[in-house]
């Protein structure tokens, strides 16, 4: 009898388990992102001002509404000046290197967004419909993808799975696929409201299980994909009670597997689990450290976030633990 | 029974608070899109009142009747529009119309814009295939998340008491957050003056307001022709100088409704608010302005005195009920001076002419002969799907002139500047002065 009991508790435990991880792989999730408990990142409830960079008083090239800025292995920040329309360039400390796309062959006429991938410094131009790529010096390498007259695209935010690169449409609200030689390989998602759906979609991040995030801004809401496109949940921030996201814009994953989405109309910074569990904000709008003014894009890089700080000129840094 | 009647007002006091405390319901129509292409389906959704009638159109001009099934027991209506089977092209404009049992319709056409007659519509502006359909958004209303007000506004600590508590110093930041060329969060991109949406990229009627111009609508200044405000100085980088950020009147590009003392389409006095009446035509390939009405009461807010109807005692043709006079005399400043009229129906006379500048009050009905001399009719026909211009057509500012700004060349001196002589390309559609030959081909 004693058996018995011991074996249906045995199985009972087994099958738990079984299903348990059978439902990580569905969501393509690792078993740390469902055991947040065990990660010591859950105890940091906030972030740290360390520096800001790109308006400082008498500083040569100044930057005017910025909106996306991209980190390379370097630590050099790639950083979208959307109102001089060119990409300057800073070292880890935040001085000033170099600009480029104001002219020439590297002429950019409306960039969008900015991506680092398979070392190169991708631009986007929305209103164009295509991707600029640059070298890390800011030599211009070629356009990786070009709309055609019949089917136009207006990419913004970029990131590279394998050897194919991701965009955001939001002339069509969809996300794209191309291959490195800019050919489309697939399309997801139509306009609207529902799952899979979008409206002006903005920025993507991929986390190590390839999960694709990507920022469904004007829904106010983040939308979740497997590598395949397929739909697998959707992140709005309203879990507990919070406030739905009002306009998230855009989003990283930083080093300890936690979503940051920048919510740009909230002027905040919005911190998630991997599943869409909300674990702190940051952030009210203002002119001090600390505060932001129309929040766009973020990169993360080993324990720094770097926000563009739109209405503020500059880019602001972070420190999100040790 | 003392005890009773206490208990049984007590119980009625309990039914009857909560139902005191229920929120009315605001006066909304949902709208949304199904399905894309040619099994597109729009639907609208509203609280019926006995008498609704439910109008589309793509133009203004031609609206078709569309029927409204019975209403559910809670006293709501849903409509699924197939465009009768057709579906609808993605990207094109749809516009919808709920006329209550107190819209006449002798006010169909031109006489629609006023405050009074626009009180008797519900109307909504559906956008096909752009994510989000209808304007569930700050423009539109937030009931259904009312959290998002704090997106913009905050109760007790504002930076800016004149422009509604906003978090931000200047409410034109928020406007960019979507509205320009980089950030693309909507198909009206003010920054370079461009409509962006699905296959199609064309050049917005308001033309750009910060690239490559080489005049526009900025800074703060004084109205040139600003007899209205005298010395007054305009916010021109605050949008809402012009428009409305929720707008009640769902005018065209929510641009404010104005008082006039004048009929909107004949000059006659007249005092009332009067919305801006137009429609952004699009079938999928472009989108073109059909404007009905009310453009340039807006534009003379500021600049009073190019607003040549308003002095204008011009002997009125009986035919077409509009002043004969082609220009006008103006006083302004203890100077008279002659203006190129506007709003004035155009009864000339001769050989048909053509433009391809937008005019106000096109519709599609036949043509007279355009080489009578006695037939006021004329014909101009290009660049508008051969619509018809007709002795009720007329020009506005926004013929000649954008509202944002231009990429235009050929400066001239400005006689009204806030410098004398001081040279502009004064908001000008054509390089140098292109506009009167696009009409007078002289």
């Amino acid at each position: 009898m004693k058996l018995k009991n011991l074996l249906i508790i045995l199985g009972t435990i087994t099958i738990s388990i079984t299903v348990f991880f059978i439902s990580l792989y569905v969501q393509k999730l690792s078993i740390f992102d469902r055991m947040p408990v065990f990660a010591i990142s859950r105890e940091i409830t906030s972030v740290d001002v360390l520096f800001s960079f790109g308006n400082a008083e008498g500083e040569d090239q100044q930057l005017k509404q910025p909106i996306a800025i991209a980190v390379d292995s370097e630590g050099k920040a790639y950083v979208l000046d959307s109102f001089h329309r060119d990409i300057k360039v800073y070292d880890p400390n935040g001085t000033f290197l170099f600009a480029f796309g104001k002219g020439g062959e590297d002429l950019l006429i409306a960039p969008g967004a900015i991506a680092i991938h398979n070392g190169l410094v991708l631009v986007s131009e929305p209103t164009i419909g295509r991707i600029q790529a640059f070298s890390t010096n800011g030599e211009f390498v070629r356009t990786l993808f070009a709309s055609s007259k019949t089917e136009k695209y207006s990419p913004v935010g970029m990131a590279g799975l394998d050897d194919h690169l991701l965009f955001a449409d939001a002339a069509r609200h969809q996300l794209v696929k191309i291959n490195l030689d800019g050919e489309v390989i697939a399309t997801y998602g139509s306009p609207g409201p529902k799952e899979g759906q979008f409206a002006y979609p903005q920025y993507i991040t991929i986390d190590q299980n390839e999960r694709i995030y990507v920022s469904d801004s004007n829904n106010g809401r983040v939308q979740v994909f497997d590598e395949e496109g397929k739909y697998l949940q959707t992140i709005d921030g309203t879990i507990g009670e919070k406030e739905k996201m009002a306009l998230p814009r855009g989003i990283a994953i930083d080093r300890y597997h936690r979503l940051i989405v920048v919510d740009t109309l909230a002027n905040q910074l919005r911190f998630f689990e991997l599943t869409g569990e909300p674990l702190f904000e940051y952030g009210e709008h203002g002119e001090d450290d600390g505060q932001l003014s129309f929040p766009n894009g973020v990169a993360t890089f080993g324990n720094k976030v770097y926000i563009a700080d739109r209405e503020n000129n500059r880019i602001q840094v972070f420190s999100i633990g040790n | 029974m003392k005890k009773l009647l206490w208990i049984f007002g007590l119980f009625l006091l309990t039914i009857c608070l909560p139902i005191s405390t229920v929120e009315a319901k605001p006066d909304l129509v949902e709208a949304w899109q199904e399905g894309s292409g040619t099994s597109a389906v729009v639907k609208l959704k509203w609280k019926f009142a006995t008498g609704d009638r439910l109008f589309r159109t793509f133009d203004g001009d031609n609206w078709t009747q569309i029927t409204i099934p019975a209403a559910n027991s809670e006293g709501f209506v849903e409509i699924s529009d197939n465009h009768n089977g057709k579906g609808f092209v993605n990207g094109s404009n749809v516009f919808y119309e709920i006329r209550d049992v107190n819209y006449q319709d002798a006010w169909n056409g031109t006489k629609r814009a006023t405050d009074a007659i626009q009180a008797t519509l519900k109307t909504v502006n559906v956008f096909i295939g752009s994510g989000s359909v209808t304007a569930d958004n700050a423009h539109g209303n937030y009931v259904k998340n009312t959290n998002t007000c704090a997106s913009c506004h905050r109760s007790h600590k504002g930076q800016s008491k004149k422009n509604q508590l906003l978090t931000a110093s200047s409410d034109r930041a928020l406007c960019e957050t979507c509205h320009t060329t980089g950030q693309v969060g909507s198909k009206y991109l003010v920054d370079t003056g461009v409509v962006k949406y699905g296959n199609v990229s064309v050049n917005s009627s308001a033309g750009p307001i910060s690239h490559n111009i080489t005049s526009a609508h900025s800074g703060k200044a004084k109205a040139p022709g600003d007899s209205l405000n005298p010395g007054k100085e305009w916010d021109m980088d605050s949008c809402i100088t012009c428009h409305q950020a929720h707008p009640k009147d769902n005018n065209f590009r929510m641009l404010k409704s104005v008082n006039s003392t004048k009929d909107p389409i004949t000059g006659k006095p007249f005092t009332a608010q009067v919305p801006v009446e137009a429609y952004a035509v699009n079938d999928g390939t472009g989108e073109k302005i059909r404007y009905k009405s009310g453009i340039s009461q807006n534009c003379s807010q500021c600049h009073k005195v190019f607003d040549t109807t308003t002095n204008a005692e011009g002997p009125i043709d009986p035919k077409t009920g509009l002043p004969k006079n082609g220009t006008t005399i103006e006083d302004y400043d203890g100077e008279s001076f002659f203006v190129h009229p506007v709003d004035k129906g155009m009864n000339m006379h001769g050989p048909a002419l053509t433009t391809t500048l937008p005019i106000q009050n096109v519709q599609n009905i036949p043509s007279g002969n355009p080489n009578d001399p006695n037939d006021p009719y004329f014909i101009m026909n290009e660049n508008d799907n051969n619509k018809k211009y007709t002795r009720t057509s007329v020009l506005t500012c926004v013929t000649c002139h954008t509202s944002h700004g231009t990429t235009v060349k050929g400066e001239q001196s400005s006689s009204f500047g806030n410098t004398p002589n001081s040279k502009s390309t004064m908001l000008k559609r054509m390089d140098n002065l292109g506009m009167c030959q696009d009409c007078h081909k002289q």
